[in-house]
């Protein structure tokens, strides 16, 4: 079951975020009330998504989710929050965030998000049985990919 | 905008900033908690016993709290939305009454934007005590007054050249 983390200092946004991941699928294994601790969970649980606030106590998810992508490319990042600035949004995109949604949001389209977040990781991270060997050209069909195609 | 003009003399917002805002405002207040709100008047606002208070300051161009008072039954309203709970812990009210300060200043700060000010928000608190001066704002709505008081102010522009 892919995994997430929470990270909003409103209980009850994180209490709704989780039925919402649920709903989407996903078993969350931690949350935080703070942009302070986003990095260290990241580590432990390396999550198949996070979903951040932008005005929490300590680090703000905006600088949080540059620094989380910016170590780690291949981290998904949905921003849940309440600020619509262009400054904001510019700063989150910049730093490779896909995903914002602004609250209030309907649970509906959160969990539309989440499951089409996590269905583009799926597709970008090669399976491991078709995963490109190193003397196939670089683009070229694997096995598995040509019985697909019909080749 | 000047964002370090800290020896400038703060200016009270405009009228037209305060209307770009409290029209966001009022539409937030419908799509956040279906409350219908009608400005009412202008005026020095008291918290009282069944509201919670809470204030979020702005930083930048534009600087000071934005101080909410909410009827308990709004902030419970929030609540029951977001938890899909139609009956929600009373106690949980206070959380009601913080994120929808954070929604509707996050929402309404796109009115500020709009007008050139570049500024950022900070973390809700709950306020206590008498409400700081300012231009208060009173909205009926069915489940009581919505009280805000907009205690911001800008820094000029520097003149350019």
């Amino acid at each position: 079951m892919p995994s997430a983390i929470i990270v909003d200092d409103s209980p009850i946004m994180r209490a709704q975020l989780r039925k919402q991941l649920a709903t989407a699928g996903f078993s969350v294994v931690a949350e935080a009330g703070n942009g302070d601790e986003v990095m260290a969970l990241y580590e432990l649980h390396r999550p198949d998504l996070v979903t951040l606030d932008i005005l929490m106590p300590g680090r703000d998810g905006a600088s949080v989710a540059a620094e989380l992508l910016a170590r780690y490319p291949g981290a998904n990042v949905v921003m849940c929050t309440s600020v619509s600035t262009r400054e904001k949004i510019e700063i989150c995109r910049k730093a490779g965030v896909k995903y914002y949604l602004l609250k209030p949001f309907r649970a509906e389209a959160a969990v539309a998000v989440f499951r089409r977040a996590l269905a583009k990781r799926t597709c970008m991270l090669p399976r491991f049985d078709e995963a490109p060997r190193f003397d196939e050209p670089p683009g070229a069909p694997t096995a598995s990919q040509g019985d697909r195609y019909g080749r | 905008m000047a964002a370090d003009s800290s020896s400038e003399l703060p200016v009270m917002l405009g009228a037209d900033v305060v209307d770009g805002f409290l029209k966001v405002v009022l539409r937030y207040l419908r799509t956040t908690v279906g409350v219908d709100a009608v400005i009412a008047s202008l005026g020095a606002p008291t918290a009282e016993s069944q509201t919670i208070a809470v204030a979020l300051d702005f930083s930048g161009d534009v600087r000071g709290p934005v101080t909410w008072v909410f009827p308990r039954p709004i902030a419970l309203e929030l609540v029951r939305r977001l938890m899909s709970d139609p009956d929600p812990d009373p106690d949980s009210a206070t959380d009601g009454a913080t994120e929808l300060a954070n929604i509707l200043t996050g929402r309404a700060s796109e009115a500020l934007e709009d007008r050139g000010f570049h500024c950022a928000i900070g973390v809700p608190r709950v306020h206590v005590g008498e409400l700081p001066s300012g231009v208060a704002v009173r909205m009926d709505t069915a489940n009581g007054p919505i009280d805000v008081v907009l205690s911001m102010s800008t820094v000029p522009a520097v003149p350019l050249g």
